[in-house]
Parts: C-alpha cells; structure tokens; sequence
C-alpha cells in the first residue's frame, strides 16, 4: 500500500500533463470537458489517499530517474501537501462547473479545447510546484504556470482581457526573474538545488560568511513570490486581470493560482531556510507589515469599486493580505493559520466569484453594482451563495472565515509580539469587509429597477458546485479545531526532512 | 579592491545587464523594447549562472575515455540549468510576441498606455 501511495504525486502531475495534450489531439469539446473532469478529481482522490497514508506513515520522498540524494530531483509528499492537493484541484474542478454557462457563451467552441487544456496543465503545474523538492523544478513550474494562467484569462479574446494578459504576464516576468535570481545565489553559495540537501548546507554556512549571499537570495525569492502572489504594494496586476476574465477563470485564479506560491514559500520557510534562520534574517517583520496594509488598503479599495467583479478581486488583495500577516507572526501557530486561510480563501472566494458570474448573467452580462440590483430576485440559489460567501469572509460565526480569524487571533496571544496591533488591524479589516460586503448583498436581494427584464435560467452546474462550496465553507466553519490540528502536523512534518 | 573587481567581473557585468533590463521592461512604454528587456534579464540571469560554473583548468563534461578522472571536468548542473532557463524563456517570449501581435493588430499601436486608453474607451463605449 505504501510503496503504491508513493507513486501518486509523479503519478497525478504526468496524468494532467498528458490529459492536456489529448485534449489539443482530440478537439472535442464535450469529450475534452469530461476528460479534464475525470482527470482533476481523479488526482484530488489521489491526494485524499497521500494524505491519509502520511498522516500514519510519515512523510515521503520520491525520487525521479534513481539518481540518490545531492544530484536528482525528487517530489515530497507530507500532510500539509496531501491536504492542498486535495482542495485546490477540487476547487478548479467546481469553478470549472459554476461558469460553465458563461464560459460556453463568451468564447468560442473552436477555443474551448484549448481553454480546457491549458486548465489541465495549470493544474498540472500546481501540483507540481506543490509537491516538488527541488527549487529549479519549482522555477520551471511557475513560469507554465504564469503562461497557461495568461491563456485561461485571454480566452475570450476581446482587447481589454489582452490588455490584461500582457499586464499580467510582463508583472509575472519581472516576478520569476527575480524568483530566478535568487535561487542562482542559492545554488552558487550552497551548491545544491534540492531542498533537503539544501537544508543541511545552509545551516552550516549561514553562521560563516555566506550569511550575506544566503540572505539576499531569500529575499529575492521572497520577493519574486510576493509579486506573483499579489501582496500589497505588487498587486497592481491582479484586480484588472481577475475582473476582466472569464468567471471560470477569475475563480480558478484568485482561489488557487495566488496560493501556489504561498504554499511554497511556506515550504521554504520551514524547509529549506529554516524557522530560526528566518528568524534572524527578519523576514517576518516585513511580511507582518506588508500583510497589514495589505488587509486595509485592499479593503479601502474594494469599497469604492462600481464593478462586482473589480471589488471582489480586491478583496482578494486583502485575504492575501491575512495570509502574510498571519506568516508574519512568526510563530509556526501563524504559519498553521495561514495555511488554514489558504484553504478556506480557496473556495470562498471561488463561490463568490461564480455567483457573481450567475447574477450578472440573469442582467445580460453586466457587471455593475445597479444594473446587478435585485438580480438575487431572480436566482436565488446565486444569491444565497454570494450571502454566504460574503458573511463568510466578514467573518461570522458557523461559517469557514471565522474560524481563520479565530486561528490567527489565537497564534498572535501566542507570539505576544504584536497581539494589540494584530487584533486592532484584524478587527478593522473585518468591519471594512462588512463595509463593503453588506451593501452588495442587500443590493442584489434589493428590488430591481422598473422596467428591467431579467433572465432566469437553470444551471445545474452550477447548482452542483455551489452546494459543494456551501457544505465546505460550513465545514470548516464548525470543524475548524480539527482541521487546524492536521494541518498544524503537515505543517510540523515540513521541518523535520 | 581593483582585484576583486576584475575576479568577479562576470557577476557585476550580469547585475548590471539585469538592472537594465528590469528597468527596460517595467518603465518602457514600447511593447517590443519591454519584451527586449525581457530578454536582456533573462540573458543576465544565464551570464550569471554559467559563470558560476566555470572552473578555470577544466573541460567540458564530456567523457572521453571511459573511468577518466571526474576532478578534470566541469560541473554539468549550471549548464543544465542554463539550457533549462533558455527554453522557459524563449516560451514566455513567444507569449509576450502573440499577445503584442494581437493587440497591434486590433489598436494599431505599441505603445502600452494608448492601448490602455483605447481599451477603457472600448469599456465605456459598450
């Protein structure tokens, strides 16, 4: 069992590449959709399987080619991967359902295959950067990454979503440049590229007269993946981007793509630098910092955008801006808080996304907080899901946002450090959430505009993912403790290899 | 101090050709000179590797006789990663060129803050 178990990752990464190379032979739509649905949620069981073979084994190591230890490549499995492995393809998989209606009207069949695959190697690339164990390798995957999320936003072809794409793809350029950079002062003061080997090196060298290059090549690979991950002052690419592009798409994007390479960069942290090394290079303060004004500016932001879709992205800005804070606390109770808001940031924002997508399609496409007035009136279901999704990150109690704030709260009693300003920017940020969560939702439950004829259509996708969403969010909104703790072990795992 | 600077003259040519590039590529307002500082950054990065793996006295890793002493050679690894890079970037180039190529065609400019312009009046018009 556990020697099969070890062949999974390799095993889901190759079967989503070779998935997208079927469907670009195939060219059938329908065909290629189930395909590609067959496929993501195969590799989320598979990482269901990792996860609970870690969990009783302990973590593993699976080594490429048989090359051993300071010359191959190797992919690690432990909980904390099992877990976001399992999510976040379940999630692509569920925003992939929930805009399926928008996305068959906005572009054109002939493209829709291409689409389909350049979701399946984005996925792809996901896993890889997820479970990879060698920086380089990581490298490789985030620049596929960075292109095939470039496609999935150009699908529609109109010139402002071009627009978009080439923002995005020149910011992710000067992002993986520096990310590059970095590991090239890595690997000249250390010699290695895997992480392990790495690990050891660097503790050795770190106290002599490598401390300098090290540091800097942290903070170059920090930056490069701040940039592509939309922290504050980095984050000019990301609303235009996330608003302009399909709803599939925006979901996929702002609930997955930005959290790769927070999950790796988590794993940096505790696997490659190491937390006391880390400590010392005071990193964390600035990510504390940049978190903080991340949370606000962010929000102060989404209150004043007239586009549903622009506010929603920048409150992503801001759920972004929890993640770092709650790394920034430097303690590893942060660090489980922020993976904790990894996962449930994945599929709240990815609900609301596709509810928006939902209401704005029973008022002919447009986006705009009056014409989406009283469109909750006509679906319901999509406007129950943006309610819940939007209490959600305010932050009410039962549901998944409460129990991050919960967690992050209780890691900044623990760190002691910084626990006023933490609570203070915390409570703040949850009222300006409020702020501009509560006029959109009593907006679209409104009574609609004389005269206006709105659409009502079925859609049982999105009926489908949307109820998965909601049983989610409830989920971790009750059963937060227990998850924290497995996760706070995947989290542990890390810096024991 | 002058002795340093001609040792690590490789390291200090790459910062600089990747300075420029950086700046090429967030300041320019032409499309096709941001994707040439594009290039010129990724050029620096590679500079800077294979630097990195030089070793002055030995050879290509290439072996000539089977059992030859390993100390003779090179390391592989910084090549490796170099040919790697070039492959990634020639990848992201060719995306940047499609997605000029499309927006040229569809403003008639390359110049990014009139093609922003133009887009948002697109925006507003519909």
């Amino acid at each position: 069992m556990t020697s099969f178990v070890n062949n999974l990752p390799m095993l889901s990464i190759f079967l989503l590449t070779i998935n997208a190379l079927f469907i670009v032979l195939i060219k059938k739509t329908e065909i290629s959709r189930i395909l590609l649905y067959v496929s993501i949620l195969l590799v989320s069981a598979f990482a269901v399987l990792i996860t609970i073979s870690t969990l009783n084994n302990g973590a593993f190591v699976y080594v490429l080619g048989h090359f051993p230890a300071p010359w191959g490549n190797e992919l690690r499995a432990g909980p904390l991967e099992g877990v976001m492995s399992t999510v976040l393809p379940l999630v692509v998989a569920l925003s992939l359902m929930g805009g399926q209606s928008e996305l068959l009207a906005s572009v054109s069949s002939k493209k829709l295959p291409g689409y389909y695959a350049s979701v399946s190697l984005l996925t792809a690339s996901m896993l890889a950067i997820i479970y990879t164990n060698d920086i380089f390798t990581a490298y490789v995957f985030i620049e596929i990454s960075a292109i095939t999320a470039c496609a999935t936003v150009a699908a529609r072809d109109d010139g402002k979503s071009t627009v978009a794409t080439i923002q995005y793809l020149v910011y992710g350029i000067v992002g993986s440049g520096f990310l590059l950079l970095g590991i090239a002062i890595l690997y000249r003061s250390t010699g290695h590229l895997l992480m392990s080997s790495l690990r050891e090196s660097i503790a050795k060298v770190f106290t002599g007269t490598a401390r300098l290059p090290i540091t800097v090549s942290f903070a170059f690979i920090a930056l490069g993946l701040a940039i592509k991950s939309a922290l504050f002052p980095f984050h000019n690419w990301l609303p235009w981007a996330h608003a302009v592009a399909p709803t599939g798409s925006s979901a996929i994007l702002s609930g997955t793509v930005i959290k790769v390479y927070i999950i790796l960069l988590i794993k940096l942290i505790f696997s490659v630098y190491s937390f006391e090394v880390c400590r010392q290079m005071h990193i964390f303060e600035v990510f504390f910092v940049l978190g903080l004004l991340g949370m606000t500016f962010g929000s102060i932001r989404a209150l004043y955008q007239s586009n549903a879709k622009r506010m929603a992205a920048f409150s992503s800005v801001a759920q972004v801006g929890y993640i770092y804070m709650a790394l920034g606390l430097g303690t590893v109770g942060g660090a489980v808080a922020a993976c904790l808001q990894i996962l449930v940031h994945s599929f709240t924002k990815a609900m609301i996304f596709s509810s928006i997508g939902r209401l704005s399609e029973s008022v002919h496409h447009k986006l705009d907080w009056v014409s989406l007035r009283g469109s909750a009136r006509s679906v319901p279901f999509a406007g129950i899901v943006f309610t819940l999704g939007g209490l959600s990150l305010c932050g009410i109690p039962t549901l998944a946002g409460f129990g991050v704030k919960y967690a992050i709260a209780q890691s900044a009693l623990e760190g002691q450090s910084y626990f006023l300003l933490s609570m203070l920017v915390l409570g703040a940020s949850s009222v300006l959430n409020a702020l501009y969560y509560v006029p959109a939702i009593l907006n679209v439950w409104n009574r609609p505009q004389v005269g206006e004829e709105h659409i009502k259509v079925r859609d049982m996708g999105f009926l489908l993912s949307s109820s998965i969403f909601i049983l989610l969010n409830i989920f971790l909104g009750i059963y937060f403790v227990p998850v924290l703790r497995f996760v706070a072990e995947g989290v542990n795992m890390l810096g024991s290899f | 101090m002058i002795n340093t600077v001609i040792e690590m003259r490789y390291e200090i040519a790459s910062f600089i050709l990747f300075a420029i590039g950086l700046i090429c590529l967030i300041t320019d307002k032409h499309l096709i000179k941001k994707i040439i500082g594009a290039g010129i950054m990724d050029s620096a990065l590679f500079l800077y590797l294979a630097a990195g793996g030089y070793t002055a006295g030995r050879v290509a890793p290439i072996l000539a006789a089977p059992g030859a002493d390993p100390g003779k050679y090179i390391s592989p690894v910084p090549s490796g990663l170099v040919l790697t890079g070039i492959v990634v970037s020639v990848s992201t180039l060719a995306a940047l060129l499609a997605l000029t190529y499309s927006l040229n065609k569809k403003y008639g400019t390359m110049m990014i803050d009139e093609i922003i312009e133009k887009a948002k009046q697109e925006v507003k018009d519909s």
